[in-house]
Formats: structure tokens, C-alpha cells, sequence
């Protein structure tokens, strides 16, 4: 039985066992760029819901209301299946109308579109913690508002942010798995097949789930490496 | 590529049936993840390491693999193994809905057993000593001591992992069963409509989420109240303190 399972996990033609990993690392680049899109928007909608105007503000009730209420999956599925008509819309102007969106796009847009509302709250969060002192601080050496976001603010809310920000990774990461059901070939699909073929589904599916708290570890790892970095500048200076 | 409303009102039916399987869900899940958690965050806090470790290593499995892969385990896996097929189990396991309340219940308790131990472990030691003081039993200084207090300190913890269940249970989708996501791709499959059933299934989620965010708004008012007393009574630091914890 185990050796068995040594082979059907093998690398190579005998096994499915490189099936799985090139499943995975498509799992890890939808969860990659998914995330990376969601803190551009998050941070957007960070921005808006710490806006003075009143508009703002109710654009990010609403966003944050709406993506934090909805599945991702459903947004998911809704840009699979309207995505092409959405591309449609947009390039035909421009000559180009026949654009498919892949189970891979539709994955990322989904999950950055959702995830940013997540990241807005916690860049939200983080800005509002910071002391008021470090505002006018900033305001007190003329620095221009680009500059004191950029060189005081949001280095400080990026410490406050971390822990919230691994969260939503880890969230993230799991979602990717849901991204299967509109087609992806990522780890579960791989999984899927590979249970179909050999009858053993639940040696691969145990794989997959091991595989994905194999990228949790890993995360928290490089999440704790980072935490002491960004801490290093807090050392002795507590006490304000 | 427009919304429908005749094809929204006339799916409404088959839409909230859908929402009857994934409440369905969601309700057993609650009673039966509360139900384990407690035992796992206790054996979390025990002194035996090797026990500790146990406790660790359930949390570590069912908090970080994805319900979709718990579910297509136990209804793909267990149903295909010849000493399930030969028991009693094989009519649980061959059941959709049972194999979901299954996963879900385990991934569910993983993450509440977390919050239950944060809250048991943030419980003021003053107050553990008064109860001892009081000659309290094991027992009921759990239960009517330590418990209460950690309810309410993990409360907005719960609350963000119970809409995350409720949305989760989506994934059920995945296993043949017809919950609201189910319903909303039976009717895309039927009318050619790739929109007007899924706006339909965000909106009904989007209803439910909602109604969980208002009910816990009132619940944490209700267990907080002694707190809000306090501020009136020129003492806001601890409410501001208390509601600083509980957002975000």
C-alpha cells in the first residue's frame, strides 16, 4: 500500500506525482497575481474609504458590502461566463472581437476584484492606527502629500497591515481551489484526473490538501521573516 | 448580455430553494463545529504535550486544506474505500448532504477552536482566581465562568468565520448538491443566460451575509452592554478599547 502510494506519487511517466506540481504552480500564480491585483484595487479602496468626500466613502460602503457578501466563487463564475460579451464590448472598437476569457483570467480578475475589498479594510485599519502626531508631523516639514504618504504613512500602516494582509493571503489561497470549478488544471483538476485514472481518490485529493498547507507553512515562514524586518525599526522606540 | 428581470422572478423559487440546502448546511454545522471545537481547543491548552501536538495537528489539517478538497475526499474518497463500502457508513458517505456537513464541520471547528482558545487564554486571571475563591468546580468554572467571557471576547471572530462558512458552502455546489450557486448554473445550463441567475445567486448570498451581520451587530450590542454602560458613566477608554478589538 504505501509503496504503491510512492509510485503513484512519483515524478515521471509511472506517477502523477509532476502532474500535481504543474497544477500547483498554476494554483500559485493565480493565488500570485490574484493577490497582487487585489492590494493595487485594495488600496484604492482603502483610499476612498478614507476619503474626506462623502462619495467616496459611500462608493466603499458599497464595494466592501457587496464583495464581502458575495462568494467568490459567484464572481468568479459571473466573469467567466460575461467576461468574453465584457472584452467584446471594449475591443471591438479596435478590431478585436474574438477574446475568450480563460478559467485562469477569469481566476485572478475574481479573486483580485474580491479580495481588494478585504485588503481595503485592512489598509483602512492599519492608516486609522497610526497616531495623529505622525500626520501633522509630516504636514510640519512641508512635505508634499505624495511624499509624506509614501515616506511616513504608509511605512507605518505596512506594519500595522501585515498581520491583516497575511490573513487575506491565506484566505486567498484557499479560494484558488475554487477556481477548479470553472476549468482550471490547477492542483484540484490534477488531483481530480489522477483519482479518476488510478481509483485511488482519496490518496490525491489527501495530496492536494497537504499540498496547500505545504504553501501555508511556507507563507507564514516568509511571513514571519518579514514581520521581524518591517519590527526592526520599532526596536527601543516604544514608549511615544 | 442584460439582466432579465422575467427570468429573475420566474428562477426566484428554485433560487430560494437553494437557499434552504446551503442554510441546510450551514445551521448542523454550527451545533456539530461547536460541538467538536470545544473538546479540540481544550486538548490545545492541555498540559501533555503529545495532546497539544494531536489538537495542533487537526487545527494545521482542517484549517489549511480548501472544504472544496475536504469535500471531494470524504465523498469521493471514503465512498470508494471497500471497508466503507461494506458498512453502514457507505449510506452516509454516498449522501451528498451528509458528506458536506461532514467537511464543513470539521474545517469549521478547526478554525473555532482557534477562537475559542484565543478567547479561553485571554480571559482575565482575576477573574479565574475569584472563581476558584468561590470553590467553583472544574465544570462550572468552565461553563459558567471561562466560557461566557471567551464567547464575548471571540465574538467578531466568530462572526467573520461564520459568513465565511456561509459563503464557502458554496463549494457544495461541486458534489452535486443543488444549493443556491447549484440552482443559479442549472438555470444559466437552461436558459443560455450567463448573468441574470448569478446576479440573482449574489444577491441572495448577499441577503443572508447581511442578515448575519445585522443579527451579530445585536448580539455583540446585547454582550456588551455592561461596556457601553461604563462610557456613559465617564469611563470611555474601555469601551473605546473593547470596540477597537472587535472591528476589522
Amino acid at each position: 500500500m504505501m509503496a504503491n502510494a510512492a509510485g503513484l506519487l512519483s515524478l515521471g511517466d509511472q506517477g502523477y506525482g509532476d502532474e500535481l506540481l504543474a497544477g500547483l504552480w498554476l494554483t500559485l500564480r493565480v493565488a500570485v497575481f490574484g493577490y497582487a491585483i487585489s492590494i493595487f484595487l485594495g488600496l484604492l479602496v482603502g483610499a476612498t474609504a478614507l476619503s474626506p468626500r462623502r462619495i467616496a466613502r459611500a462608493f466603499w460602503r458599497v464595494y466592501a458590502s457587496v464583495f464581502m457578501g458575495v462568494p467568490s466563487i459567484v464572481v468568479i463564475f459571473i466573469l467567466y461566463y460575461n467576461g468574453p460579451f465584457l472584452v467584446r464590448a471594449l475591443t471591438e472598437p479596435f478590431g478585436y472581437d474574438r477574446i475568450d476569457v480563460s478559467p485562469y483570467v477569469a481566476g485572478i480578475a475574481g479573486l483580485g476584484i474580491v479580495y481588494a475589498a478585504y485588503i481595503g479594510e485592512v489598509v483602512r485599519g492599519a492608516v486609522l492606527n497610526i497616531p495623529r502626531g505622525q500626520f501633522e508631523a509630516a504636514k510640519a516639514l512641508a512635505l508634499p502629500r505624495f511624499l509624506a504618504w509614501r515616506k511616513v504613512i504608509l511605512p507605518q500602516a505596512l506594519r500595522l497591515a501585515l498581520p491583516g494582509l497575511v490573513n487575506v493571503w491565506m484566505v486567498l489561497l484557499k479560494d484558488v481551489a475554487l477556481v477548479s470549478l470553472v476549468g482550471l488544471a490547477d492542483v484540484i483538476r490534477m488531483a481530480d484526473i489522477a483519482a479518476g485514472v488510478t481509483k485511488q481518490p482519496f490518496l490525491f485529493y489527501t495530496a492536494a490538501g497537504l499540498l496547500f498547507i505545504l504553501i501555508a507553512t511556507v507563507s507564514t515562514w516568509i511571513a514571519e521573516a518579514l514581520e521581524r524586518r518591517l519590527q526592526r525599526g520599532d526596536r527601543g522606540a516604544r514608549g511615544h | 448580455m442584460t439582466f432579465d428581470p422575467v427570468l429573475a422572478w420566474s428562477i426566484l423559487p428554485s433560487l430560494l430553494r437553494g437557499a434552504g440546502i446551503t442554510l441546510g448546511i450551514v445551521g448542523p454545522v454550527l451545533v456539530l463545529g461547536f460541538l467538536l471545537a470545544l473538546p479540540v481547543a481544550l486538548v490545545r491548552m492541555s498540559r501533555r504535550a503529545w495532546l497539544r501536538w494531536l489538537a495542533w495537528m487537526f487545527v494545521l489539517f482542517f484549517r489549511g486544506t480548501p472544504t472544496l478538497v475536504l469535500l471531494f475526499m470524504i465523498y469521493n474518497g471514503f465512498a470508494g474505500m471497500p471497508v466503507v463500502r461494506g458498512s453502514v457508513l457507505w449510506l452516509v458517505f454516498i449522501d451528498p448532504y451528509y458528506c458536506a456537513v461532514i467537511a464543513f464541520t470539521l474545517n469549521h471547528a478547526a478554525f473555532l477552536a482557534e477562537i475559542l482558545r484565543g478567547g479561553l487564554e485571554a480571559v482575565p486571571k482575576g477573574s479565574v482566581e475569584a472563581a476558584r475563591a468561590l470553590a467553583l468546580s472544574r465544570a462550572q468554572l468552565l461553563f459558567l465562568v471561562r466560557l461566557p467571557l471567551a464567547l464575548r471576547l471571540g465574538l467578531s471572530a466568530y462572526q467573520n468565520e461564520v459568513i465565511l462558512l456561509t459563503k464557502g458552502t458554496a463549494a457544495v455546489s461541486a458534489i452535486t448538491l443543488m444549493d443556491i450557486l447549484g440552482a443559479a448554473n442549472e438555470a444559466v445550463a437552461m436558459t443560455y443566460d450567463p448573468l441574470t441567475p448569478l446576479i440573482c445567486a449574489a444577491a441572495v448570498y448577499w441577503a443572508i451575509v447581511h442578515l448575519l451581520r445585522v443579527g451579530f451587530t445585536r448580539l455583540e450590542a446585547r454582550a456588551s452592554r455592561h461596556l457601553v454602560r461604563q462610557e456613559t458613566a465617564r469611563s470611555p477608554s474601555l469601551a473605546t478599547a473593547g470596540s477597537v478589538q472587535h472591528k476589522v
